[in-house]
């Protein structure tokens, strides 16, 4: 098999690298929305810097499409050769602003305001499969705009200034009052204790405008200059010192490392237990810092901040948007959607705090969480109250674990039927972390959807000829085996009244290539494959790095996949171990 | 540029001595001293079209079936057949979506794979008019689904995106404030005497913000600075405006009134949404709350089904005829029409409000601009864009004209010229001829 897959790749790429004229069928469903660009194949045009580890279709794409006739030497097909940490490096750090979430997060934690002010944010851009990649965090107007105005509106909104400040602002010595509170409260908005042009800078606009107008006014306006000031809004850092295990790069400061703290496990602020250990010079070590990880994941604030995580990765915002055709999907409503995202929303977060935090189990568990309108769809028992969800026991032949889910089954189809396309692509790209070539320009269309013909079958006719399955090859084995699973992921056995075939085979993959059939049992293959358990860390790693890896994060990505298989793929310990990295404890400067 | 406009009607508000006063100027007497301002407003349509679509063609005397609903206006619709992004293929970037997109109105290279690589023309026009007023552009969305380069057709400059507003609600509250007419904002204690006026707030936190970003950036790399000046840039603009003193909202141009809210991520609301947009643009302009506005319908890459027009289709299957969905492309016919339909509610609204001697139409240009020629093949060629009202006169309307391939870039430069800016050339001028031939009077 292994030379037959070195042929289909590279008949894939070249047909792709001609220009495509060939007929690679619908291909247009790759896209599945925002993430097919910036995955252009980039790692799979050869002749192009290729990070260590990287093959055609391997993680670790970074980069810039390369220029038109750039290519020059012949595709290198296969699977993606192992990684290895041979020099130590790592890649940059770029300054990060905060998102919208952490916004939000940060100021319920400094203020006891919970009105998410961020919500009425412009939108983040989103650049591969997140929204905080960190290129991509510019202020527009807009934006800047919401800024001044939610800073105005939250310092206005305080209720009780004495309680949030500790002191009165219009007491006998409101001076001092103000000035314990800009150290205070600066040093979690900041994450760092301000300096002392800062903390007189921001007592004097306290004098100059409590005189203007009263004591409360003036701390009002410190309260918001904060709230606006770059020094809240992003999380500027410089390193402190050589680092002793990365040539070229800096050490993170410990007030640093509690920003990055706080940022990946709470999006949010770090508390005042955090900001003492890294001021009393116990956030120096790497097992001083895991102390403080697990503290902080053993808050109700991480369980929130590591779900975004799982929302985007798994591209959730897809079913936020899925339409669908009412005549096809009567049920479908947004009753039904909203059951959909909340089950897979209590599925990862009892997977992760409440069962063995396991990767497999997230692919493979048998149970879920059903409310009256999914035990419908499901076909199972519907709880005593329909509105309330409740674990259930599904059966393990028809369903397990995320995939089979209907929120997924549901976000990655068409609005009338399936799409083994989308399907397939699901799982090439977010969970074995490989990369497929844009889809090229001109594609004569497959047969049109007609009783007597399965979805599966109009697409097997239209990618039959070569030039067709050599790319489709990559994506139908995968797709084909979800097709029990109709567009609004209700079990079938007909499709178009003909028996389902949910026969598929993985290929090109490390070691989860096999021929097998439905959705449990590719559910089974993944959670079983080393390049699914790499995969989750090297996507945290993006998420958690506002960027793709580089060659230069070899060592990392090499030692979080290590940590993550020595627990048998924990997710939760997988948290941990982002914060034991290279990159992680060290600083190096964008150029 | 308005100066002489703005400090007369400074003066005029500083002889009346009370700022609150102003709220009370009838919308004549704003405008009295001066000729109408243009203005511009630029529309996107997603996926362009099919190439079979029946396209009026070059000196027809009508414009057919699918731009019937303008036909009522054809004295002041130019329908440009033919155009291209000359730019489209050159440069980064993803697949025909992410670049048609940011290069339609920015016509030059991108700058990485997910960001333009310059000025979109709405912006280089706002930067050019829009000083004066309370809002330099207003940046409209209707359902914006794929927040990636498929839908980032507004850039204020290479890899600085401008966000589009997808809630009626949400703009009306920037436009028109809290529903209480904004009283203009003097410049803060001109006298240096803090007991002369209670300190505004937000100005102060801006001036600290901007003391702040100062400070902060010596410290900063080069691409990180890239961020942090953004913020800057942002709140440059926004400290000019108020310096300006916001302008106020003459009293004759009344908020519209936008009902209850509904769900703006919802298909089903999508005409309703755009409706209310369009209301609220026009109300926007009429009161000179901006001089240039967009609307967005959608992204490229169109995730709608056209449900209320029983399509039940993806724009983006059908543009590609994915899964044979549309092999007529009669279903396709049936969103084009629609959409000029909406073009010609936009017109109709703007028909409808007098202004000068004529009408608010008369006083507007709109550009009408959708990615592809061909959405079969992601083409940025043999597009078709329509001009709708004047801009005060400037362009020979009531035409349907061959440009003969020409790229965007070159009308990009006749609409920039037609708003007084004196550029040769639009975007990268390797691929700019110039302003069209016989396009303005």
């Amino acid at each position: 098999m292994g030379r037959l897959h070195a042929i289909r790749l590279a008949q894939c790429l070249l047909v792709l690298l001609a220009g495509c004229t060939g007929s690679i069928g619908d291909s247009r469903e790759f896209a599945d929305g925002p993430g097919v660009q910036g995955f252009a194949g980039s790692s799979a045009i050869p002749g192009q810097k290729v990070p260590p580890g990287v093959g055609v279709l391997a993680p670790s794409a970074n980069g810039v499409a390369p220029p038109p006739g750039s290519v020059t030497a012949p595709p290198t097909p296969g699977k993606p050769p192992p990684l290895s940490c041979k020099a130590n490096a790592m890649g940059t750090t770029p300054i990060r602003r905060l998102t919208h979430a952490e916004y939000n997060n940060s100021v319920a934690d400094l203020l006891g305001d919970t009105t998410r002010p961020a919500s009425a944010f412009p939108k983040d851009v989103q650049v591969g499969l997140f929204d905080n990649t960190a290129s991509a965090q510019t202020v527009p107007t807009l934006l800047a705009d919401g800024y001044l105005d939610s800073a105005v509106a939250l310092a206005t909104n305080v209720k009780d200034l004495k309680a949030l400040m500790g002191c009165d602002p219009a007491g006998a010595s409101g001076s001092n009052c103000v000035r314990s509170f800009v150290q205070r409260f600066g040093r979690r908005a900041y994450r760092r204790p301000l300096t002392a042009a800062e903390v007189t800078d921001l007592t004097a606009l306290f004098a100059e405008t409590s005189a203007s107008s009263d004591p409360a006014t003036g701390a009002r306006f410190v309260i918001a200059s904060m709230l606006a000031s770059p020094r809240f809004l992003f999380r500027p850092e410089i390193g402190m010192g050589a680092s002793p295990t990365v040539p070229g790069a800096q050490q993170a400061g410990p007030f640093e490392l509690a920003g990055r703290l706080a940022s990946l496990l709470w999006a949010s602020v770090p508390d005042d237990a955090l900001l003492d250990a890294a001021a009393g010079g116990q956030l120096q070590t790497r097992d001083q810092v895991a102390i403080q990880a697990r503290r902080m994941l053993n808050d109700p604030r991480a369980r929130s901040a590591v779900a975004a995580f799982y929302d985007q990765w798994l591209g959730m915002s897809l079913l936020e948007s899925a339409t669908k055709d009412d005549e096809m999907y009567p049920q479908f409503d947004d009753t039904l959607r909203e059951a959909m995202a909340e089950e897979t929303r209590r599925f990862v977060d009892y997977v992760l705090w409440s069962d063995d935090a396991k990767l497999s189990t997230l692919l493979t568990a048998s149970y879920s969480f059903v409310n009256g309108p999914l035990a419908k769809l499901y076909g199972v028992a519907a709880p005593g109250d329909p509105e309330s969800f409740v674990r259930t026991p599904l059966d393990p032949s028809q369903r397990m674990g995320l995939l089979t889910q209907a929120s997924l089954m549901t976000a990655f189809a068409s609005p009338g039927s399936s799409s083994p396309i989308k399907r397939g692509k699901l799982v090439r790209v977010r969970l074995l972390c490989q990369d497929l070539p844009e889809p090229p320009n001109n594609v004569p269309p497959p047969p049109e959807p007609k009783e007597g013909l399965s979805t599966r079958e109009r697409f097997e006719m239209h990618t039959n000829s070569p030039a067709c399955s050599s790319c489709h090859y990559l994506i139908d084995g995968l797709g084909f085996g979800l097709e029990h699973y109709d567009g609004v992921g209700a079990y079938r056995t007909t499709d178009q009244r003909v028996p389902v075939d949910a026969s598929g085979e993985v290929n090109s993959t490390v070691d989860a290539d096999g021929p097998y059939v439905g959705g449990p049992a590719l559910a089974m293959r993944l959670a079983g494959s080393s390049q699914v358990r790499d995969c989750a860390p090297t996507q945290w790693l993006r998420y958690a790095l506002g960027r793709r890896e580089t060659d230069d994060d070899a060592c990392t990505v090499v030692a979080l996949r290590e940590a993550f298989a020595a627990t048998g793929g924990n997710l939760r310990e997988l948290m941990v171990a982002l914060t034991q990295t290279d990159a992680f404890f060290n600083y190096r400067q964008p150029l | 540029m308005n100066n002489r406009w703005m400090l007369s009607r400074r003066e005029l508000l500083r002889g009346f001595g009370a700022a609150g006063l102003a709220s009370f100027l009838p919308s004549d007497l704003l405008y009295a001293q001066e000729a109408i301002p243009p203005r511009l407003i630029v529309v996107h349509v997603p996926e362009g079209m099919w190439k079979g679509a029946p396209r009026p063609s070059a000196g027809a005397s009508n414009l057919g079936n699918m731009l019937q609903a303008l036909q009522p206006h054809q004295a002041k619709v130019l329908v440009l057949n033919n155009l291209s992004i000359a730019t489209m293929n050159k440069g980064p970037g993803g697949d025909g979506h992410h670049r048609a997109v940011p290069h339609m109105f920015t016509c030059t290279e991108m700058k990485d794979e997910n960001n333009a690589g310059g000025v979109s023309l709405d912006q280089h026009i706002a930067k050019a008019i829009g000083g004066q007023s309370r809002l330099g552009s207003l940046a409209l969305a209707v359902r914006i689904v794929y927040t990636d380069t498929n839908s980032k057709c507004l850039w204020s400059g290479a890899g600085r995106v401008v966000p589009a507003i997808q809630s009626p609600w949400d703009a009306m509250t920037k436009v028109f404030g809290s529903g209480t007419p904004t009283a203009p904002a003097m410049p803060s204690n001109p006298t240096g005497n803090p007991a002369a006026k209670a300190p505004d707030m937000r100005r102060s936190v801006l001036d600290r913000a901007l003391k702040d970003i100062n400070a902060l950036r010596p410290q900063l790399s080069a691409p990180d600075r890239l961020l942090l000046d953004s913020y800057h840039d942002s709140l440059r603009d926004i400290e000019m405006r108020m310096a300006n003193g916001i302008m106020p909202l003459p009293s004759s141009c009344a908020a519209p009134d936008l009902g209850a809210k509904i769900n703006v991520g919802s298909e089903a609301n999508y005409p309703a949404i755009g409706k209310l947009q369009m209301d609220l643009m026009v109300a926007a302009l009429q009161c000179n709350a901006t001089r240039v506005a967009t609307l967005q319908w959608g992204n490229s890459n169109d995730q709608c089904t056209y449900s209320w027009l029983g399509v039940k289709k993806l724009g983006h299957d059908m543009a590609h005829n994915n899964n044979n969905c549309d092999p007529s492309g009669s279903k396709k016919l049936q969103t084009y029409t629609w959409y000029f339909e909406q073009a010609a509610y936009l017109m109709n609204k703007l028909a409808s409000i007098a202004e000068g001697g004529g009408s608010m139409l008369d006083n507007t240009l709109i550009l009408w601009a959708s990615e592809f020629g061909d959405s079969m093949n992601h083409s940025g060629d043999n597009l078709m864009w329509l001009l709708m009202g004047n801009a005060g006169g400037k362009f020979k309307s009531g035409r349907v004209l061959n440009c003969g391939g020409r790229s965007v870039a070159d009308l990009h430069t006749s609409i920039a010229n037609a708003f007084g800016l004196p550029d040769k050339t639009f975007g990268n001028p390797a691929y700019c001829k110039g302003p069209l031939p016989d396009l303005t009077v």
